[in-house]
C-alpha cells in the first residue's frame, strides 16, 4: 500500500511541477530568440513526461499484483502509521533532522556530542555514563583530526559562548601545531 | 628521447633511498586521507601540496603523484567497511564489499579491493606510458554528440542493474536525472525546479545524496529492532574481525575480471569529463552479464569488488593522460594535480615530452611504483581500519553518522547539504520500501548534467537537427554508441518475448 | 614665519603619524579567506599564493576556505553569516554582481559587501582552434570577422558564462555578428573541444589557455583590452580595432559591511606589501596578470566596481534577466 501511495503522490507532484516550477527565472533574450538552442525547460520536461508514463505503468502493476491481498488496504496502512511513529527508526530520523537544522547554530562540537549520545541510547546502550564520556572523547578526536589536521572547517556555532569556545579550541590546536 | 631512455631516467629519479621513503610516506598519508570520508582525492592532493612548498620539482611531482594514486584507492576502505562511498565511482564497490564486511570477511574484501585497484592503476599507468599520444588524439576526437552517447550508454546500463525490477530501475534513474536539473542550469544559468528556495540554487550535489542514500539509510535500517540487527554489545561481526586476506586461488579466479575492467576503465577514463563513475558502473554490469553466476552479484562476492575497483582506479589513472599530454584535466582531482604541478614549474601539455622529459617519466614511474608498494602498505592500514568494525554498534552507528555529517559538510561547507544528506537518508528508506534502486538514482544524478549539456551542445552544433547529431557520416562514434544504447535499452523488453516464443 | 609654519606642519604630521601607528590593527588569530569557487580553479589558484604571502607578513595563519556552488552564491552566503569582526574576508569577482542582480543572493550584495583591494585583473581574449583557422583559411581578426559575416551561425564560439561576464564581453566585441554560442561549464571541456576542432572560437581569460597557445593548438586572435599584450605582441587588441570591449575577469578581496575599518586597512596594507614581493610578481607574470594596471585601493577601486556594475547591469537589462535593480545603476 505504501508503495502505491508513494507512486501516486509522486505522480501528482510531478504533474504539478511540470506546469508550474520547471523554469523559475527569465530566460535570457539571446537564448530565447536563438532558434537552434535547446531551451532550458525541454530536458527536464522530457524527463518528467517519461517519468509520468513509467509511474502509470508501475501503479497499474502494483494494483494488479496485489489483487485479492487482504493487507492491501488503506485501513491496514493507516494502522501502520502510528506504529512507525512510535518506532525507533522514526526517532532516529528525528535526531538526524534536528542535528542538521541545529548544526550551524550549536556548532560542530555540541551537535556531535548530542548526536553520539542520543543515537547511542537509541541503539540500546545501557551504560549511560560510559556513553557520555565516550561521546565527548569521540567528538574531540573527530574535531582534532578533521578541523585541526585536515583543515575541514567545521561550523563554530553562532551562539556567543559556543563560538568563543570553538575559537579558543582553534587557537589551542594552532599553538600545538606551531610547536611541531 | 626514446622510450628506453625515458624509462631509465624515470627509474633513476625514483629509485634512490630518499625518494623511496617519500613515496612510502605519501602512500601512508594518501591512503589514510582517502579512507577518511569528507577528504576526497581532490582534497588529499591539496593537503599534500602544503608539504611540497619547499621541495624541488621532481620530489614534489613524485610525492603528489603518489598521494593522488593512493588516496583514490583509500576511498574503497570506507565503502566496504561503512558503506560510505567517498566518490560516486566507488558506489559499486559497496554492492559486494559491504555484505562481505557484514559477514565478517572484511579482510578479504579489502584485500581484493586493494589488489584490483593496484592492477587497474598499473595497467593504466603502462598504457599511459606507451600510448599517451595516440590515446590523447583518440580522446580529442570525441565531440559533444559522441560524449552524449557515452554518457547515455552509462545510463542505459540502468536496465541491467537489476533485471527483476527493470521498470523501477528506470524510474529511479529518471528521478536521478530530474534531481540533476535542480538549480541554475549549467548552460545558461536559468533557475529550474528550485521551488523558490535559495538553498536549492546551487543544485543538488552528488556527495550528500550519495552518503545519505548509502551510509545514513544503512544506519537507519540498523536502528529498527525488528530487523535482525547486530546486538549492541557485540561488534558487527560478533566482536571478532577476520582480517584474513584472500587466498591466491581466489585471486587467480578473478584474473580476467581484473584485466578486462582495467582496460575498459583506462579507455573510459581518458575521455574528457566522462570519468570513473561510468567506468565502474559499466564494468560492474558487464561482469554481471559475463559471469557464470550472475545471481551472486550483490550478495558479497569478490568478482564484484574487483570489477568496480579495477575499473575506477584505471579510469583515474587514465585521466592523467590528457592532463600530461594536453594540460587538460580529466576530473576534479586531476585538476588539482594540474595546478599543483604548474606551481612546481611543470609545463603540462604537448611540450612536456620535448622540454621536460624527466618530469614526464618521473610521473609514470611513480605511478607504477606507487601501485606496487600500495598493495603492501595499504593492506596494513586496511587491517587497522578493519578493527574498527569490532566496536559495538551503539558506538559505531553514531560514529558513522558523524563521519557522514563531516564528509558532507566538509564538501560544500553548507548546512543545506547536511540537510539534503539526511533527507536522502530518509529517501533511502522509501526507496527500499518501494523497490526503487539507490544506485540508479546516484547514476542518474551523476551523469544527468553531463548528459544534458553534451546533448544541448550537440544540438546547437548540428543546428537543432537531432538526426544529424548521430549521422553515421558526420559522427560515426556517436552513431555506433547510440545503436549499442538502443540494444541495451530494448533487449530486456524484447528478449523475454523471444524466450516465450521458443518455449 | 615660514620656518614656524614648516615646524608646526612637521609636528602635526609627526603626531598624526604616531596616532596612525597606535591605531594600527593587529591581527591576533587565524584569518579566513573565503573562496566561493572550488579547489584548483582560477580563483582558488590566485588566492592561495596570496594567502601564504599574507601569512608571512601578518604573522597569523591565513586559511583559504573553499565554499563552492551556486555560481559563487554559497560562498557569499557563508561569508555573510560570519560576524564582521575583521577575521573573515572573501575573494570575489564581477560574476558575483550578476548573481546579485539576478536576485540570487539573500542580501543586497552591492550594499552589504565592498571590494577593498583588487588582486588581479586579467584580459579576456578571443582565441581560435588551429584546425578551424585552417578550415576557414583565415589568419587574423579582420579576415575572421569577414568570414563570420558571410557565414552567419556557421562559426561556433565556446564560452564558460554564456549569460554572464563572458557573454557580455563577447556581445560587446562582436556586435552584429551571428555566432553560434556554445556554453561550457568547465574550462577543461572547452579546451578539449577547441583542440579537437569541435568548436572554432573561445572567449576566455588569458590565464586559462596560456599553455595551449604556447604549443600552437590554440591561436590567439583578439585581446579585449586597451593595448596589445607584451606576451603576445602579434595579437591585435580590441581598442585598436575600434571595438569598445575591454571587460576582463578580475578578482578582489571583499569585506562585509561593518568590518572594522582598521582591520580592512591593515589587510589592504599587507596585500599591497605582498604585491611587491618577487613571488607574487613571478606568479602574476606567468599568468599574464601584469599586462594591465589594477585600480588602487580606495576611491579608484570603488569607482572601478561601480562601472563594472553598470556595464553588467546594462547587459542584463538588454537580455531581460535583471531581477534586482539598484537606484544608482539606472
Amino acid at each position: 500500500m505504501f508503495e502505491l501511495i508513494i507512486n501516486i503522490l509522486l505522480f501528482i507532484f510531478l504533474g504539478f511541477t511540470f506546469f508550474t516550477h520547471v523554469l523559475e527565472a527569465a530566460v535570457p533574450q539571446k537564448v530565447a530568440l536563438n532558434p537552434y538552442v535547446l531551451q532550458p525547460d525541454v530536458w527536464p520536461k522530457t524527463i518528467i513526461v517519461l517519468l509520468e508514463i513509467c509511474l502509470i505503468i508501475n501503479i497499474i502493476k502494483i494494483i494488479k499484483k496485489n489483487k485479492g491481498n487482504p493487507d492491501f488496504s488503506l485501513a491496514a496502512f493507516g494502522k501502520s502509521i502510528p506504529e512507525f511513529l512510535k518506532g525507533k527508526v522514526f526517532r532516529g530520523i528525528v535526531i538526524m533532522v534536528a542535528a542538521s537544522l541545529l548544526l550551524e547554530t550549536l556548532g560542530f562540537m555540541v551537535t556531535s556530542v548530542l548526536v553520539l549520545f542520543s543515537y547511542g541510547m537509541l541503539l540500546g546502550e545501557k551504560k549511560l555514563p560510559r556513553l557520555a564520556i565516550a561521546s565527548v572523547c569521540i567528538t574531540l578526536v573527530l574535531y582534532i583530526i578533521f578541523n585541526g589536521m585536515l583543515s575541514v572547517n567545521l561550523p563554530r556555532g553562532t551562539i556567543g559562548f559556543l563560538r568563543s569556545f570553538a575559537l579558543w579550541m582553534e587557537s589551542v590546536i594552532g599553538a600545538v601545531k606551531s610547536i611541531f | 628521447m626514446s622510450m628506453g631512455e625515458l624509462l631509465a631516467s624515470g627509474l633513476a629519479a625514483v629509485f634512490n633511498p630518499g625518494m623511496f621513503l617519500m613515496v612510502l610516506l605519501a602512500i601512508v598519508l594518501g591512503t589514510i586521507f582517502g579512507a577518511l570520508p569528507g577528504v576526497s582525492a581532490t582534497m588529499a592532493v591539496a593537503l599534500g601540496l602544503t608539504f611540497t612548498y619547499t621541495m624541488e620539482p621532481i620530489p614534489a611531482i613524485v610525492f603528489l603523484t603518489a598521494i593522488y594514486c593512493s588516496s583514490i584507492t583509500g576511498g574503497s576502505i570506507t565503502a566496504i567497511l561503512f558503506k560510505i562511498p567517498g566518490v560516486p565511482s566507488s558506489a559499486p564497490t559497496t554492492f559486494d564489499g559491504y555484505p562481505m564486511a557484514q559477514r565478517g570477511e572484511a579482510g578479504k574484501a579489502l584485500g581484493v579491493a586493494l589488489l584490483a585497484s593496484a592492477i587497474g592503476g598499473l595497467i593504466s599507468a603502462v598504457a599511459m606510458f606507451l600510448l599517451s599520444q595516440p590515446l590523447t588524439k583518440a580522446a580529442l576526437s570525441f565531440g559533444p554528440s559522441d560524449l552524449f552517447a557515452v554518457t547515455f550508454m552509462g545510463l542505459s546500463i540502468l536496465t541491467c542493474l537489476d533485471s527483476d525490477h527493470i521498470l523501477t530501475c528506470i524510474i529511479s534513474g529518471l528521478l536521478g536525472l530530474l534531481l540533476a536539473c535542480v538549480g541554475q542550469d549549467k548552460m545558461y544559468a536559468v533557475q529550474r525546479l528550485t521551488f523558490g528556495s535559495r538553498n536549492l540554487l546551487a543544485g543538488i550535489d552528488m556527495i550528500p545524496v550519495l552518503i545519505g542514500l548509502f551510509a545514513v539509510t544503512e544506519v537507519f535500517k540498523q536502528t529498527d529492532p525488528k530487523k535482525k540487527r547486530i546486538s549492541a554489545e557485540d561488534g558487527v561481526t560478533g566482536g571478532k574481525v577476520n582480517t584474513k586476506m584472500p587466498s591466491l586461488k581466489e585471486i587467480w579466479s578473478i584474473k580476467w575480471t581484473m584485466l578486462r575492467c582495467s582496460v575498459v576503465g583506462t579507455v573510459v577514463g581518458i575521455l574528457p569529463g566522462a570519468g570513473a563513475t561510468i567506468a565502474s558502473f559499466m564494468c560492474y554490469t558487464m561482469e554481471t552479464k559475463l559471469s557464470k553466476y550472475p545471481e551472486k552479484f550483490g550478495t558479497g562476492i569478490i568478482d564484484g569488488i574487483a570489477a568496480s575497483e579495477a575499473s575506477n582506479n584505471a579510469a583515474t589513472g587514465g585521466a592523467m593522460v590528457p592532463l600530461l599530454s594536453l594540460g587538460i584535466p580529466g576530473g576534479n582531482a586531476a585538476a588539482v594535480m594540474m595546478s599543483a604541478l604548474t606551481l612546481k614549474g611543470v609545463q603540462l601539455g604537448p611540450l612536456l615530452l620535448t622540454n621536460q622529459p624527466t618530469y614526464l617519466s618521473a610521473t609514470f614511474t611513480t605511478m607504477i611504483v606507487t601501485n606496487i608498494l600500495m598493495v603492501i602498505v595499504a593492506m596494513g592500514i586496511a587491517k587497522v581500519f578493519a578493527q574498527i568494525l569490532a566496536i559495538p554498534y551503539s558506538y559505531l552507528g553514531p560514529i558513522i553518522l558523524m563521519l557522514a555529517l563531516i564528509g558532507t559538510y566538509g564538501d560544500q561547507m553548507s548546512a543545506t547539504s547536511v540537510q539534503i544528506m539526511v533527507l536522502a537518508g530518509v529517501l533511502g528508506l522509501i526507496v527500499r520500501a518501494c523497490h526503487l534502486n539507490s544506485a540508479a538514482i546516484v547514476l542518474g544524478l551523476v551523469l544527468g548534467s553531463m548528459c544534458e549539456q553534451n546533448f544541448s551542445r550537440g544540438y546547437l552544433m548540428s543546428k537543432a537537427n537531432v538526426v544529424a547529431m548521430f549521422s553515421p557520416v558526420q559522427h560515426p562514434i556517436a552513431f555506433v554508441l547510440i545503436i549499442v544504447c538502443i540494444v541495451l535499452l530494448v533487449s530486456p523488453i524484447v528478449m523475454p518475448l523471444f524466450k516465450k516464443k521458443k518455449a | 614665519m615660514k620656518k614656524l609654519v614648516c615646524l608646526v606642519l612637521a609636528i602635526v604630521m609627526l603626531v598624526a603619524m604616531a596616532a596612525c601607528a597606535s591605531a594600527e590593527f593587529k591581527f591576533e588569530r587565524k584569518i579566513d579567506l573565503v573562496c566561493p569557487w572550488g579547489v584548483g580553479g582560477g580563483a582558488d589558484s590566485t588566492l592561495r599564493p596570496m594567502a601564504s604571502l599574507l601569512q608571512d607578513i601578518l604573522g597569523v595563519p591565513v586559511e583559504v576556505v573553499n565554499v563552492e556552488g551556486g555560481s559563487g552564491v554559497n560562498g557569499v552566503e557563508h561569508t555573510y553569516k560570519q560576524p564582521a569582526d575583521g577575521y573573515t574576508f572573501m575573494l570575489g569577482t564581477q560574476s558575483l554582481y550578476i548573481q546579485d542582480m539576478l536576485g540570487n543572493t539573500s542580501m543586497d550584495f552591492k550594499n552589504e559587501f565592498e571590494c577593498v583591494d583588487v588582486l588581479v585583473h586579467s584580459i579576456n581574449a578571443i582565441v581560435a582552434s588551429k584546425l578551424s583557422m585552417e578550415k576557414f583559411g583565415v589568419t587574423n581578426w579582420a579576415e575572421l570577422q569577414a568570414y563570420i559575416a558571410e557565414h552567419p551561425f556557421e562559426v561556433s564560439v565556446a564560452m564558460l558564462t554564456a549569460t554572464g561576464v563572458d557573454g557580455a564581453s563577447l556581445a560587446q566585441a562582436t556586435e552584429g555578428l551571428m555566432l553560434m554560442e556554445i556554453p561550457y561549464s568547465s574550462g577543461s571541456d572547452a579546451n578539449s573541444a577547441l583542440v579537437g576542432g569541435h568548436c572554432d572560437l573561445y572567449v576566455c581569460g588569458w590565464d586559462d589557455i596560456a599553455g595551449l597557445i604556447e604549443s600552437g593548438d590554440i591561436v590567439p586572435i583578439l585581446a579585449l583590452c586597451e593595448n596589445r599584450m607584451s606576451i603576445a605582441p602579434d595579437m591585435q587588441c580590441s581598442v585598436e580595432n575600434g571595438i569598445d570591449s575591454v571587460m576582463g575577469p578580475w578578482r578582489g578581496i571583499f569585506a562585509k559591511k561593518g568590518t572594522p575599518q582598521e582591520a580592512i586597512d591593515a589587510l589592504v596594507a599587507a596585500i599591497e606589501q605582498a604585491k611587491q614581493s618577487d613571488t607574487w610578481k613571478e606568479f602574476t607574470h606567468n599568468a599574464a596578470y601584469d599586462e594591465r594596471p589594477i585600480p588602487a585601493p580606495g576611491e579608484e577601486t570603488v569607482a572601478f566596481c561601480q562601472s563594472e556594475y553598470k556595464d553588467l547591469h546594462d547587459y542584463m537589462v538588454e537580455q531581460g534577466t535583471l531581477v534586482k535593480d539598484y537606484e544608482d545603476l539606472k
